[in-house]
């Protein structure tokens, strides 16, 4: 086991009779310092949960109140419709804007990640390279441009402009092309001598093998999608496209209007937990995702 | 179909996307801010118009303000590296509970900036915040987080809170892909665990260290959400980013905003190609 190397010191490790004390504090240790990031991580959430449950002025109220003395559930039922366009809208507009933007990206990119990770050809080291250097381009001198191009796509206002322009990721290739180096070749070189056609081992095969990196970076991509404000921002006026960033952007102008306060907070849940609940159910495959990352940085 | 052919086939997606959604507008950013390009409908057009955009962004006191303001923003990072690092060691010890831990952890990194941000400024609030709270409890003086001198501040603070979690992840993973030999090779051969920490642990991290540090710098010099959502249009905290979607988006000037765009594109650029060359120094492989 590589167990407690890392949150031990250098000072008091070689004495034995110390070993037990050693133990325990250094268990102390690890577990105070786990505790009070998970506190601080869940602290915020705890806020906004226990606010939507409170009366506005409670919330509004001089005294800090770390439970609310009426916990008063009818905020989650009354955030329907109050925010603006109503919750199932909004929340339909983010799901399939980012579902189908994360589905379009992770087709493309496998299919060209397959390509520049299992076939030998003319041009294939210069096309890596291109995606390799873009990586690095910092992504705000497109954004003007971009809006040019959505004006005369004649695409401003619709769910065109969230979806196509952001699901060129070379990001997304280069950390599939790792991933799908490690597939051994005798892999392909099999179906092939089955009949596979090319197309079909792409399909059949590197699909399948690559789930664990697709649903990691899938899930990433999703989430970011998701909470994405400036694009959605810049291209979308019509209240009935908002995604769920926008509305809540929406919401903010609100703050001041002291009745509504545990509406807006129930509102901010509604729109937060699609994510979390995804998160945890696919929380197994995250780190997997990463692993793969954190090869490509050695 | 010919096989030799195949590869070419399978990339023509991405090329034609590519083409149209990131290299055409990369080139005609340059393009638009060399021009007068203003968006004022019916008209739609720009007068070339030289180097004037460049001339007057160097004079802009706005401008440069804000540049100063992302370069500030961008120093919560190192603080968010470091307690990702901490929080991925004792992570990566026999513990119970790992995974809930994990994905704890994980939450801020997946919530929106724009809920956080809606969050955060009730935890900041003066009077009811629970921040302040907890600063009464300890009998010390309340803090106007959110005051024009200390806005900056609190912002870069619920960044690190938000993205420490993402450093936990890629540490944990590189953690766990250090092979157990290493380990074992160096107590069999004597060190102690400060030792093997510092000669063994260290050195395998640095590489993913510089990787978080590098794409951490592009993305937080282009910061945009946090700081609109949290302080909307304090000027004190006004950042790069904010300040060219102001000029192209609330004052159409397409034209000005894309030439102050170019600026930030060629000083992420050059930050980024210091840093890669320290990556390669510490050891990075691409392929």
């Amino acid at each position: 086991m590589n167990s407690d190397f890392c949150a031990e010191g250098g000072w008091f490790i070689t004495k034995d009779w110390l070993r037990p004390i050693r133990k325990i504090s250094v268990n102390t240790l690890k577990y105070s310092i786990l505790t009070i990031g998970a506190i601080s991580s869940i602290l915020p959430f705890y806020w906004l949960f226990i606010s939507s449950l409170k009366t506005p002025e409670e919330i509004m109220g001089v005294i800090t109140t770390w439970w609310p003395h009426n916990p008063n559930w009818m905020a989650f039922i009354r955030a329907w419709d109050f925010l603006r366009p109503p919750l199932p809208r909004v929340l339909m507009n983010s799901f399939l804007v980012s579902g189908s933007y994360t589905l379009l990206l992770l087709l493309g990119s496998s299919l060209t990640a397959y390509a520049l990770a299992k076939y030998k050809f003319r041009g294939g080291p210069l096309i890596f390279w291109i995606i390799i250097s873009t990586m690095m381009l910092p992504g705000i001198i497109t954004l003007i441009p971009s809006v040019m191009l959505m004006l005369w796509f004649g695409w401003l206002n619709t769910y065109w402009a969230l979806i196509i322009p952001g699901a060129v990721n070379a990001y997304t290739v280069f950390l599939l092309r790792q991933y799908m180096i490690t597939i051994p070749d005798e892999v392909f070189d099999a179906a092939r001598l089955y009949g596979c056609s090319e197309f079909g081992i792409y399909w059949r095969i590197v699909l399948p093998l690559c789930k664990p990196a697709l649903a990691a970076i899938g899930l990433i991509n999703f989430v970011w999608n998701w909470n994405d404000l400036l694009w959605p921002l810049v291209v979308i006026k019509d209240a009935n496209l908002y995604t769920t960033q926008l509305a809540l952007m929406g919401l903010w102008d609100f703050r001041g209007s002291l009745p509504h306060l545990n509406l807006v907070a129930a509102c901010t849940v509604y729109v937060t937990l699609p994510l979390i609940i995804f998160s945890i159910i696919t929380s197994k495959h995250l780190i997997k995702g990463f692993t793969g990352l954190s090869y490509t940085a050695r | 179909m010919k096989r030799s052919r195949v590869p070419y086939i399978f990339l023509i997606p991405f090329f034609l996307s590519f083409a149209i959604f990131w290299a055409f507008p990369l080139g005609f950013a340059f393009y638009i801010s060399f021009t007068s390009w203003e968006f004022r409908p019916p008209l739609f057009g720009g007068k070339w118009v030289g180097l004037q955009n460049y001339v007057e962004a160097f004079g802009d006191r706005y401008w440069l303000e804000a540049l100063q303001h992302s370069f500030i923003y961008v120093l919560y990072e190192p603080i968010c590296i470091f307690i990702g690092l901490i929080l991925a060691l004792a992570l990566n010890t026999a513990i119970k509970g790992r995974s809930v831990f994990r994905t704890v952890y994980f939450l801020p990194v997946i919530t929106s900036t724009v809920a956080i941000a809606y969050v955060w400024g009730w935890l900041y609030d003066y009077w009811r915040g629970p921040f302040n709270a907890i600063l009464r409890l300890f009998g010390l003086p309340p803090v106007a987080w959110l005051s024009v001198w200390n806005a900056l501040y609190s912002v870069m603070i619920m960044s690190t809170w938000q993205w420490m979690g993402l450093n936990v992840i890629i540490f944990l993973a590189a953690l766990q892909s250090i092979p157990n030999e290493y380990h074992e090779a160096a107590r069999i051969s004597g060190a102690n665990a400060w030792n093997t920490f510092r000669h063994i642990t260290v050195p395998l991290l640095k590489p993913t260290i510089l990787f978080c540090a590098v794409t951490a710098t592009a993305g937080s010099l282009q910061v945009f959400t946090e700081v609109y959502t949290l302080t909307r249009e304090i000027p004190t905290t006004t950042v790069a980013v904010q300040y060219i979607y102001r000029q192209a988006f609330a004052y159409l000037k397409f034209g000005y905003g894309a030439a102050l765009a170019v600026i930030l594109f060629l000083i992420i650029l050059v930050i980024a190609m210091i840093e890669f060359r320290l990556l390669r120094r510490g050891g990075m492989v691409y392929y």
